[in-house]
């Protein structure tokens, strides 16, 4: 183990950490051997345990607290996992209240979302054993107080982060033939432990080659501006919407559910607020958490729970007081529903080239939704974030480039120097700069920060104006399309913006140590995926709401 | 950044009353003369200091329609300290006050701690609302009561922070169990070890009403 660490401390190659990685696994491995023997079994138990996984990585966090970048890391990353797993099931729960075990439809729907969820579910659960594993390892020999060789540590197993990220690497092969060698004596167990530690590696591959073929389908510019037309329209609506009631008779069912994603996602950042306050000195760090809730993303999420949950409860409440075959037409239409809300995996060229469309048209198109559904404050916030956010990056890309052309060979020179020098040299060219690659790392996370909350308020206030009942043309289902739309246009937006975030950052930090710049690169590709996790989590929460919608408007009307 | 406790607020009150400009003069000190109509719920959090501690205030902004009340209804469970505000110059938005608390009492917790608030206290030459019926109305049901004005910013400060140190004296004497969120008070994690042992004690005073 010293060996090991020593060696990261010393030099950092990747090859010692791929040595340290596939030690790592084989640790977790060995922990989970048991559990991998019995569950080894189909492909579905392997993701079993992937799950387990991920509640490893949680039940880690207070070692991994005590250090600052794998905190930041796996503080994101239960939540997610869970999240992917616990909405799709309460979903399919809530409709099939009497599942007939003949129907087709059903069948489908149950297991689908299980199959959707799990390459993200694998991809957090790598995240999770890799930072426990390895801080356990890393705080075991370092001990307290040594923070530097702390922050080799967690350089390097984001560097390791990176290397997976950029899925060409041979690490993953590295990592499956060091395994037998490490844990030769236990040679039963081999099988097991062959396969736990690379289907985690082999989701993350998946879920960071789904960015990159998002991001190669990335128009080169969103429209911007064109909603100051939508403003006005939407003071009208609001203006005619005033003080008139629609009246329905709420059911007044109150669900309580101890776990909930907005409270998973508190307790995370409440987490890595503990963990800030324990650090004496304030680093210039970029804390997602903290600035996801300073934008009110968290209390939009919440409030949006809040909304969701209610209407299931309502919608359950409103199923059984029906029966016979009033109750199965109830049940098809908000099946209808509920399958539009399924996440598709879009592989085919097709949809990758819809896609590239939505994309061009991001502004146009949530105008034009948000039309529909008479939303007029709002839109205006998330395209202000936006506009905000490609902004600065054009400013900084521009100064960059600017910059790189005027002293190509001096930046030649620092490069030498900064390998030589360690850093030092490094640090002196930033100066020149508009804009240091911390500052660039700062604002790419508080830009993903900030159009992640402004995204969910928005999903927020169109559950609002769906619930407020004003008559919409559009029946449910074709909601739940424009809304389907809509998320992934957001998610697209945000894994584009990441994705230019990390070039900006990439190219600002040209003359750095990739032991610096990797990290950064490859954390801001993570918040951009932790971003589409919470957009689509909380898309998903919008589910109950339409269904609930749905009945209102034909069901109880109509009984009436 | 830390804080040792986080209440949950919510405002309401009739559409115009100047809910949101009472939170934009407190969490940000500006007025804004023509606020948009608030859809649903806006948001909005400022730190204060009681007793030595610091306390997080998160603000739920309801909007006051009344075609959204039966949305905004939901939020209201689960806040820690309302305010509820009229306009002293639309006597009908002192009228509806009883029906306000009603709703409030019926989808929140006994313990919430409800503020009065007649707002808009510089028009006091268009004033309908005399300054005794809000005390009268305040006393007959419990309530704190104050007159404030978001766009002089008088009283404005005191109206949150005095709901904020109602809370905090029923927490002292253990009315609110702060270890069930659903009271809207929540440990901050500066505070989380050390009141362990406090919370643990009166968590076992308190058995017989915990939760599930």
């Amino acid at each position: 183990m010293s060996d090991t660490s020593d060696a990261i401390s010393a030099e950092g190659k990747p090859e010692v950490m791929a040595m340290l990685s596939s030690d790592v696994l084989a640790n977790d491995a060995a922990e989970d051997s048991e559990t991998a023997g019995i569950l080894h079994k189909s492909f579905q138990d392997e993701q079993r345990q992937v799950s387990h996984n991920t509640s490893n990585g949680q039940e880690g966090d207070m070692v991994i607290n005590e250090n600052p970048l794998t905190a930041e890391v796996i503080a994101n990353q239960p939540s997610s996992g869970e999240v992917t797993e616990n909405i799709p099931t309460d979903c399919s729960e809530s409709v099939s209240l009497d599942p007939e075990p003949g129907s087709e439809v059903t069948q489908n729907e149950q297991s689908s979302p299980d199959l959707d969820s799990s390459p993200k579910g694998s991809g957090w659960g790598a995240w999770g054993s890799w930072g426990k594993s390895l801080l356990s390892t890393a705080s075991a020999t370092v001990g307290h107080g040594l923070t530097a060789v702390k922050e080799k540590a967690g350089a390097t197993l984001r560097i390791h982060n990176a290397s997976s990220t950029s899925s060409e690497g041979p690490q993953p092969a590295t990592t499956e033939s060091k395994i037998p060698g490490i844990k030769s004596n236990d040679a039963p167990d081999q099988s097991s432990i062959g396969v736990s530690p690379s289907s985690p590696s082999s989701g993350s591959r998946g879920m960071l080659s789904t960015i990159t073929n998002a991001v190669q389908n990335t128009g080169k510019s969103v429209l911007t501006g064109g909603l100051d037309a939508l403003e006005f329209i939407g003071k009208k609506t609001m203006n005619v919407l005033a003080e008139s009631d629609p009246g329905f008779k709420r059911t007044k069912i109150l669900m309580e559910r101890t776990v909930s994603l907005s409270q998973l996602l508190r307790e995370a950042k409440e987490k890595e607020k503990q963990r800030l306050a324990q650090q004496v000195t304030v680093e210039r760090t970029a804390h997602y958490g903290l600035l996801f809730d300073e934008f009110q993303g968290l209390s939009h999420l919440e409030a949006l729970e809040i909304l969701s949950n209610e209407s299931e409860a309502k919608i359950q409440s409103f199923l059984t007081s029906l029966n016979g075959e009033q109750l199965e037409t109830v049940k098809n239409d908000l099946i209808a529903i509920k399958e539009i809300f399924i996440p598709k995996e879009s592989n085919n060229e097709e949809d990758q080239e819809k896609k590239a469309d939505m994309e061009e048209e991001f502004v146009s198109m949530l105008t034009e939704l948000l039309f529909e559904l008479h939303v007029a404050a709002t839109p205006d916030k998330l395209n202000k974030a936006r506009k905000k956010a490609h902004d600065w990056l054009e400013e900084t890309n521009f100064s960059t480039s600017l910059d790189l052309e005027e002293k190509p060979e001096e930046n030649k020179e620092d490069e030498q120097k900064t390998e030589q020098g360690g850093g030092d040299g490094g640090d002196k060219t930033e100066e020149k700069k508009n804009k240091t690659v911390e500052e660039v790392y700062m604002l790419s996370i508080e830009s993903l920060a900030e159009i992640t909350a402004r995204c969910i308020e928005q999903l927020h206030k169109v559950a609002e104006l769906i619930l407020h009942g004003q008559e919409v043309e559009k029946t449910a289902q074709d909601q739940a399309k424009v809304m389907t739309n809509l998320t992934s246009a957001m998610c697209n937006e945000v894994l584009s913006l990441s994705k230019k975030f990390s070039d900006s950052l990439t190219a600002t930090g040209s003359n750095k140590k990739a032991e610096l710049l990797n990290p950064m690169v490859s954390s801001v590709l993570l918040e951009g995926c932790n971003s589409t996790t919470y957009i689509q989590d909380a898309f998903q929460l919008l589910l109950p709401v339409l269904q609930i919608s749905h009945i209102q408007t034909n069901c109880l009307k109509a009984q009436e | 950044m830390a804080y040792a406790y986080l209440f949950k607020y919510i405002i309401i009150g009739d559409t115009g009353v100047g809910k949101s400009c009472l939170l934009l003069q407190f969490t940000d000190k500006r007025f804004q003369p023509v606020h948009d109509l608030t859809i649903g719920v806006e948001f909005g959090a400022r730190m204060i200091t009681i007793d030595g501690k610091q306390i997080k205030l998160q603000i739920w902004d309801t909007a006051g329609q009344e075609s959204f009340r039966s949305i905004t209804r939901s939020y209201y469970r689960g806040a820690a300290g309302a305010l509820l505000v009229y306009d002293i110059t639309r006597r009908d938005t002192f009228n509806h006050l009883t029906t306000w608390l009603e709703d409030a009492r019926q989808h929140s917790n006994s313990n919430m701690v409800i503020m009065l608030i007649g707002n808009k206290s510089d028009l006091e030459s268009r004033r309908e609302v005399k300054k005794e019926e809000g005390e009268a109305f305040a006393r007959e049901h419990g309530l704190i009561f104050m007159e404030t004005s978001a766009k002089t910013a008088s009283n404005v400060e005191e109206a949150f922070i005095n709901t904020a140190k109602e809370i905090y004296e029923k927490i002292q004497e253990g009315v609110f169990d702060i270890n069930n969120e659903a009271n809207g008070i929540k440990i901050g994690p500066q505070h989380a070890a050390s009141n362990a042992t406090l919370t643990g004690n009166q968590g076992g005073q308190q058995a017989g009403g915990g939760c599930c």
